[in-house]
């Protein structure tokens, strides 16, 4: 718009935006008559309120980082807060540059770069992963001032995003006797592990997204192996190369770790599926009740496949009753259940039981320790107790 | 034959062209969608639907060979070299004590060596009641594991830095130290894998793997 010649004080200087507006008014506004004032302008992230205090909890070395099961609310853990663990370190890569390697008894040995494996045919399911030594710190040394976050925080339920494995291997073109993929890790043990060739060709996928979003460096940016319901050490992060073989490769990290000790002293290296498992996270350490009505609220998962019926005890094992489970109740990802529960201001004792689609139950402590021998260090699914005393202090059970 | 024809009744324009239109629609809807969907669910489930993706690069045997391969039990892929415990036990204090003690008893890193008596430090075997914790000597299957692991991950702070003979060496001083080969045998691509570790019987990797 041009003023007329001569009126001067009609002639902008700038015409002001609606954010310099904005700004503005924010700027200048009086609190006084009404003790209201407009908040912040819009930012390009948003953050939590400073009254909310979320935390992974970090091991004594910086190798082990636990989701705390029981600040969170629904299923999916958020990007954050998701575990991990490694061996050295998270090495930072960049997307640029990078390819994965398929090779080994492959008609095609190929370098796919990440723009390849996103062009390809993709999968998007929701998935738990779980660390094979989950829980056994409270198996070892239970106490009771233990939380859900210390007891099982080594499992994070998330939507993952990926190519899948079985579509990159018939790209290449898979040898007749092949049987086994090592899938090797970029960190800086070259960390790597052999996979059967059958779950490749399954549902494992080579992710590259989690939760609506790129990877996060602590989850293996920019590429790696999800193998849905297996123990997390072999779903392989900042994928390096994949290795079609004819056997296994005997790596440090199937013999010596992650390899599981039976009753006669044999010791079974490929047990990879995560069993049947459930914990109550709330009533739990370290919460205080008061008397009356609440919702018990816990996740149940199961590497076999979906949770069936998750049962909840209030006197200790006596009477059981089913619990809510919230939909989508899918296969090999956390499921969350709720129950609701008056609280007499007595002593009492909660537990959860899951049971799974294929009919496995989840043990009770007794049970699993008389299939293990005392050394065991992986796949503690046993049900977890808590013990509310009178005063409404909650106090981890199992074993204490 | 879309706007129709005012000469016609509006009766017959619903039921015939409509019918028409309607079959032609399907048809045209199953040729163009339905083939494409087609398809790209094919591509996912056959090689050959798969290979006409046509993408990524092929590798050359020379790249293969830098990215490192399989170090088998039975030896292949062993690389060329050899060494002793009597040479191992020098790089050892050098390389490895600081970390996991001297004469590998154990530090921040794990015990290397089998415990006389209740051990100190890092337990990575899983031992019966009333034994002591396990060391790499109780509880690798084979000796070429710990060879394809020191190679590739020790020490821990700059793995991958050792040269193959003093890796050779490495190895045989550490199982000289748990009372598995002599203290002037030399290690190599040919002796190594013959080295007879004790947890070999104890495992069961033969057995189908849980899917």
């Amino acid at each position: 718009m041009r003023p007329k010649r001569g009126r001067w004080y009609l002639r902008p200087v700038r015409t002001p935006s609606r954010r310099d507006l904005l700004a503005a008014l924010a700027a200048t506004a009086a609190p006084a008559a009404t003790g209201r004032a407009p908040g912040e302008p819009a930012a390009n992230l948003s953050r939590r309120s400073s009254s909310v205090r979320l935390e992974r909890s970090v091991d004594a070395i910086g190798q082990d980082a636990y989701t705390p099961l029981q600040e969170l609310s629904g299923a999916i853990t958020p990007s954050d807060l998701h575990f991990s663990r490694n061996h050295f370190g998270t090495p930072r890569l960049d997307a640029e540059g990078y390819e994965l390697v398929v090779h080994g008894l492959v008609d095609r040995p190929t370098a796919f770069s990440l723009e390849d494996l996103k062009r390809m045919p993709s999968r998007c399911a929701t998935y738990f992963l779980e660390c094979a030594g989950n829980g056994a710190g409270a198996f070892h040394h239970p106490r009771p001032t233990m939380s859900p976050q210390y007891i099982d925080g080594a499992t994070s339920n998330s939507e993952w995003v990926g190519v899948p494995a079985a579509f990159v291997l018939r790209q290449v073109g898979v040898a007749s006797d092949a049987s086994w993929m090592l899938a090797e890790s970029h960190d800086a043990g070259r960390y790597a592990r052999s996979i059967p060739l059958a779950k490749a060709y399954d549902d494992a996928l080579f992710a590259y997204a989690q939760n609506g979003e790129p990877l996060r460096a602590e989850q293996g940016f920019p590429l790696r192996l999800v193998l849905p319901g297996w123990e997390g050490s072999a779903s392989i992060k900042w994928l390096r190369r994949v290795e079609l073989l004819s056997r296994p490769a005997m790596t440090r990290d199937e013999t010596a770790r992650y390899s599981d000790v039976a009753l006669d002293g044999a010791i079974h290296p490929f047990t990879f599926v995560m069993g049947v498992k459930s914990i109550i996270t709330t009533p739990s350490y370290p919460e205080v009740l008061l008397p009356g009505w609440r919702e018990i609220r816990g996740l149940a998962w199961s590497g076999h496949g979906r949770i069936a019926r998750v049962d909840v005890t209030t006197d200790g094992g006596a009477t059981w009753r089913a619990a809510e489970l919230d939909p989508p109740v899918l296969p090999k990802a956390h499921t969350r259940f709720r129950l609701a529960w008056s609280w007499s201001g007595e002593g009492a004792t909660l537990m959860s039981r899951a049971l799974d689609e294929r009919g496995n139950a989840q043990p009770t402590l007794e049970e699993f320790r008389a299939d293990r021998p005392a050394g065991n260090d992986y796949h503690n699914n046993y049900i977890r107790a808590w013990r509310v005393a009178a005063d409404g202090r909650v106090a981890f059970a199992s074993g204490c | 034959m879309l706007t129709g024809s005012t000469s016609r009744t509006r009766t017959r324009f619903t039921s015939r062209t409509v019918f028409v239109l309607a079959v032609l629609g399907v048809a045209c809807g199953k040729r163009s969608t339905h083939g494409a969907a087609d398809e790209h669910v094919l591509a996912s489930l056959t090689d050959a639907g798969a290979t006409a993706y046509g993408l990524g690069r092929p590798v050359m045997p020379e790249e293969v060979r830098a990215l490192g391969s399989v170090i088998f039990p039975d030896g292949t892929g062993l690389p060329a070299g050899s060494g002793t415990a009597l040479q191992g036990e020098v790089v050892f204090a050098t390389r490895c004590a600081g970390c996991h003690g001297p004469s590998g008893v154990g530090a921040t890193g794990p015990r290397l060596v089998r415990a006389r008596s209740v051990a100190l430090g890092y337990r990575i075997g899983r031992p019966a009641p009333g034994e002591p914790p396990a060391t790499f000597a109780d509880f690798y299957p084979y000796a070429t594991t710990l060879f394809e692991y020191t190679r590739r991950a020790m020490p821990w702070n700059e793995p991958g830095s050792l040269g193959d003979d003093d890796v050779y060496a490495l190895v045989a001083y550490m199982l000289w130290l748990n009372g598995l080969v002599a203290r002037d045998a030399a290690l190599d691509a040919r002796s190594l894998p013959a080295v007879a570790m004790p947890a070999r019987t104890r495992f069961r990797e033969e057995d189908p793997p849980q899917l």
